[in-house]
Formats: structure tokens, sequence, C-alpha cells
């Protein structure tokens, strides 16, 4: 079992797919910095102009923003709701004041996560494509399914190999993305940022973002959960396409297939309100990362647990059809 | 290509990354997961003066001050409030003083404001509103670097002027025999803003006159020509808010065009 993913691994080495997505990674998430750093220099530029200094002295501002922060949270009257991201704001902003950390510097932390937000529903899926596209298929334009089968070993036991040996690459691609950002970010911008406080845990009642429950974490920590919901995701993409892949037989019509479903699901999600059965479609639910961040319009019945529920039965149905068929295909090449 | 050792490496990495993430994915589910929901009962009774301001009108009339950070009395260095103030500048009348005021607050917040039980409850039984709205709306506009254009301003009016509709509305609905008091705003900035945006101000202050004009039990009081020439001594250090003296005006001012109806 070990020697058949040690197998399937070192085809997905040979091929030459890291270094591609190595490439498209340090390509994208450079540009994506370059053009964090550009916007902030000329924000700040547009600022001192404005206040006629030669620099921005955001501490009197910031200090401000605490004051009028502090005032708020003595009125008796605000509901409760808002105490806790009061609190947390205040939390903030005290953090970037004793460290001398002006507000609106990029870190390297919340880079990462922004990375992760921006691109967890196109670009993350698109990579692992390149990885799960042809594992199947291409073995079947290439003929080599023959080989594969005249081996004395089980068909359930190959998939089984080959899924294994996805999932690995797929764990290694997501840790792949989740440093280099951390890297290029942090020396791009030469400040990390992973004590940085950050808050998150909203939850959906009756249909309303509520704020309540929010807690504080660190910027380290608020990285770790954004990319193990990445992963989570990364994995759902590599089984469905790990089921077209067996399905299609040709590794053009697999991604085509893909392709098309995660751009048509986004159109989709326009009707995402109105029209309860496309909640169940599994573009939907991509973006896990919304529900940690809060930054989202709520509807009715869509959480966390909702769309872990969904991409779940959608990676269970997908292995159930790999497997079944798979196993009972004739082999024609 | 590679050695033994590098693929266990390889695997016992990966497996181990796996762990990490679904472990992630777990305490990301715990987080997010809603929790008994909040009894809004719960809620309103934690909060003071609820039941008590709701028992105790009988004895003197409830003068009700909502709105911002002026309403609040911040910037006087006397710490009172604009209610307070009042009570204490004309001791003659007796009020119970009731301040629900939110530092900050823009006109649209004041919509949801008044829906929760102890607003209701607060304009049910007060004789005399002081409303200070709108100032932080403005505040955002006309400090804004850049300038909007003739459209914008006039889409941020009507949503203003929509929320300030429901919001009168509402005051009438819960309480339709209470006088209400909405004052105007001064301009703290004197020549430093331009004069797109000081017109713009104007036009602001005058569609709100408007609308307060509709309702017999309100009435507008302009503040802009009582600072004009002030603007030294009734602005507090800050700039912005008045200082004491420009508190006293305020309600000296307030006094003088409700006088006759309060008695």
């Amino acid at each position: 079992m070990i020697a058949l993913i040690e197998n399937e691994m070192s085809k997905m080495f040979f091929k030459k797919k890291i270094s591609l997505i190595l490439i498209l990674l340090i390509v994208f998430i450079g540009l994506f910095a370059y053009g964090e750093q550009y916007v902030y220099k000329s924000t700040l530029s547009r600022f001192s102009s404005a206040s006629e200094g030669d620099s921005l002295d955001w501490t009197v501002l910031a200090n401000q923003q605490l004051a009028i922060l502090f005032e708020r949270l003595d009125s008796p009257y605000i509901p409760e709701s808002g105490i806790k991201s009061i609190e947390i704001e205040i939390k903030q902003l005290q953090y970037f004041i004793l460290n001398d950390i002006n507000p609106i510097t990029p870190s390297a932390a919340r880079f990462t996560v922004d990375f992760a937000n921006q691109t967890i529903t196109m670009f993350i899926p698109l990579l692992i494509l390149i990885l799960a596209s042809d594992l199947v298929s291409g073995e079947f334009t290439s003929g080599t399914i023959k080989l594969l089968m005249t081996r004395a070993v089980p068909r359930w036991k190959i998939l089984l190999g080959k899924y294994i040996a996805l999932l690995m690459m797929t764990t290694l691609v997501i840790l792949l993305i989740a440093i280099l950002s951390t890297l290029i970010a942090g020396f791009y911008f030469d400040y990390w940022g992973f004590d940085e406080p950050m808050p998150t845990g909203f939850h959906l009642i009756e249909g309303t973002l509520d704020s309540s429950g929010v807690i504080m974490v660190s910027g380290l920590q608020y990285m770790f959960f954004i990319y193990a919901l990445t992963w989570g995701v990364a994995v759902v993409i590599a089984s469905i396409t790990l089921m077209i892949s067996i399905l299609v037989n040709t590794t053009a019509t697999a991604i085509g297939i893909i392709l098309s479903t995660l751009i048509g699901g986004q159109f989709l999600q326009y009707f995402l309100s109105d029209w309860p059965i496309a909640k169940y479609f599994y573009v939907s639910n991509l973006n896990l990362s919304k529900y940690l961040t809060g930054s989202y319009q709520p509807i009715e019945g869509m959480s966390l647990a909702f769309s872990t529920g969904v991409l779940l039965s959608w990676l269970f149905v997908s292995l159930l059809v790999s497997f079944t068929v798979f196993i009972r295909k004739d082999i024609l090449v | 290509m590679f050695s033994k050792y590098i693929w266990s490496f390889i695997f016992i990495v990966s497996i181990i990354l796996m762990l990490i993430f679904i472990s992630g994915y777990f305490i990301s589910l715990s987080i997010t997961a809603p929790k008994e929901s909040r009894d809004e009962s719960v809620f309103i009774d934690t909060l003071p003066s609820n039941k008590q301001n709701h028992d105790d009108i009988p004895a003197v009339p409830s003068l009700l001050v909502l709105g911002d950070s002026i309403a609040m009395g911040i910037g006087d260095s006397t710490g009172m409030d604009l209610g307070t103030r009042y009570a204490t500048t004309y001791k003659e009348e007796k009020w119970h003083i009731v301040n629900l005021s939110v530092a900050g607050s823009e006109t649209k917040a004041w919509v949801e404001y008044l829906q929760e039980d102890l607003y209701r409850h607060s304009v049910q039984s007060s004789s005399l509103i002081f409303i200070s709205l709108c100032g932080n709306d403005l505040k955002k506009i006309v400090t804004s670097t850049t300038l909007l254009s003739q459209s914008e301003y006039d889409l941020l009016l009507t949503s203003y002027l929509d929320d300030l509709k429901i919001i009168l509305g509402t005051i009438i609905l819960f309480n339709p025999d209470t006088q209400v008091v909405f004052l105007g705003l001064y301009i703290p900035y004197g020549n430093a803003i331009e004069m797109q945006k000081i017109q713009f101000a104007f036009k602001w202050h005058y569609k709100t006159q408007i609308l307060i004009e509709e309702y017999p039990t309100m009435v507008y009081i302009p503040l802009y020509d009582l600072f004009k020439y002030h603007l030294n001594d009734y602005l507090s250090a800050d700039d912005f808010h008045p200082s004491s003296k420009g508190y006293q005006a305020i309600v000296e001012r307030i006094h003088a065009v409700i006088t006759t109806i309060s008695e």
C-alpha cells in the first residue's frame, strides 16, 4: 500500500506539477503583495498631503478613536451585542499604539489570511485541479492504465493509493501556500503581526450576523483557522475532481467540467437567498473562511456547520461513485 | 529519485499536517457554532433604570434626551449632559431626566435603537424630547477629503431623510403628545472647508427643517447663527464639540422657544 502511494506521489513530482504550482504561487503572491504595498503607500501620501505635515501622525487619530470607543463602552445603553466587538476594537487599537504600528500597515499574517479569503473559491481549487485532474484520466489517455492493472493488486487498492497520495499532495500544497504568502509578505512589508489581535466567532441568530460571541485570537491562530478551512475546501475539490476524472476518461474534459461548475456556481450564488436548492451545490459552500471573518451577507440557514455538512456529503458521494465506477469499469485502451 | 528517508519524511509531515488541519477545522466549527440564542428579555432586565423610569413617571414630567455626543454633553467641562444642564438652568420646572444618547451614533443606527423596548418605553413616558441627531452623518461627509458629485450628495441626503422620517414617525407613533425639540447643527469648521460643502450642510439643514415642520408637536431649533461669531468660546478644546458656554447658549435658546408651550 505504502509503495502504491509512493509510486503515485513520485508520478506527481515527475510531471513537474509541484514546480508549476510553486511558480504560479510565487507570481501571484508577489503581485498581490506588491499591490497591497502600493495601495498602502499611496494612502499614506494622500493623508500626509491632506494634513500638510511631512508625515501622518496617526497616534493622535488612534488615541481619539480609542477615547470615543471607551466613551461608547461607558454608555449603559449600547446593545449588549455591541460590547464585545467594541472591546476587541479597543484591544486592537491599544496593540497598535503600544507597538507603534500604524493600524493600516499591511502585516504578513493579515495578508496571508486575506490571500486565502480571496482565492478560496477560485484560485486554490484551480491549483488542486492541476494535481487531481489527470490522476486517473491521464492513465487512460497515455495507456499506462494497462500496466497498472496488470499488477496483482486489487483495483480498489490502486485507487485508494491514488487518493491518499492526492490528499497528501493537497495538504502539502496548502502548507506551501501558507508558508509562501507569509514569507513573501513578511519580507515585503517587514512586519509580521503574528500576535496582532483579530476578532472572530460571529454567529447567525435569526438571520442576522450576531457579534455577541466574538472572541479575540492572535494573528497566528487566525491564520491557522483560515488555512484549516482552506484545506477542507481543497480536499473536497480534490475528491470531486477525482470522481470526474474517473467518469470521463480524458483530462481535458475533466478540467472543463470542473471549471464550468466552479464558474457557473459563482453565478448561482446570486439566487442563494431566494432559491434554497442552490445552497446544496458545492460551489455555493466553498467560501468557508467568510464564516470566520464575519464579512458576509447572512443567508438563512447557512453556517459553517451547514456548509461543512454539504461539502462532506459531496465528498462521500464522489468517493462512493469513484470507487464503484473504477472497480467495475471496462478498460479498453 | 528520492531516497526512502525523504519519502517517509513527506509521509509523516503530510499526515501530521492533515491532523493539524482537521483539528483547526473542528475548532473553527466550534467557534462559529451558535450558542443558545440569547433571550431578549434577559438583555432588557440587565439594563439599569428601564423598569424604574417606567414606574416613576407620574411624579415629575420626564425629559428624554436622544442623539449623539452633543446630546451626551461631550465637551462640557462641568460634565452635565444636555438634559441636566437644561434642568439645572431652569430650576422652576422639575424634570426627570432620561438620557439615552449614544456618542458617535449616526442617524441610521437610531432607526434600530428605537425598535428596542427600552427606547419605546422611554419615548412613551416622556413629555419632552431633545434630539440631536445628524452631526455624525454630516461630519463624515464634510470632513472627507474627496469632493463628491452632486448626485452622490443627493443620494446621501435622501437616505438620511428616509431614516429621519422613520425615526420621527416612530416617535409620533409611540407618543403623539410629546413635545420634540430637534437641534439643528452649527458648523465648527469656520472657513476651513470648501464652500460647496458648507452649502451642502445648509441644504441638509433646510431639508431637515422642512421634514420636521410637518409635525405640529416638533420644532426645529437652528444653531448655526448662534455659533457663527462665537466659535472661539462656544467650542471646546477639541474644536468640534460645544464648550460649557456653548451648551448654555443652546439650552437658553431651547428654553426661549418652548417656554410658552410648557406652561
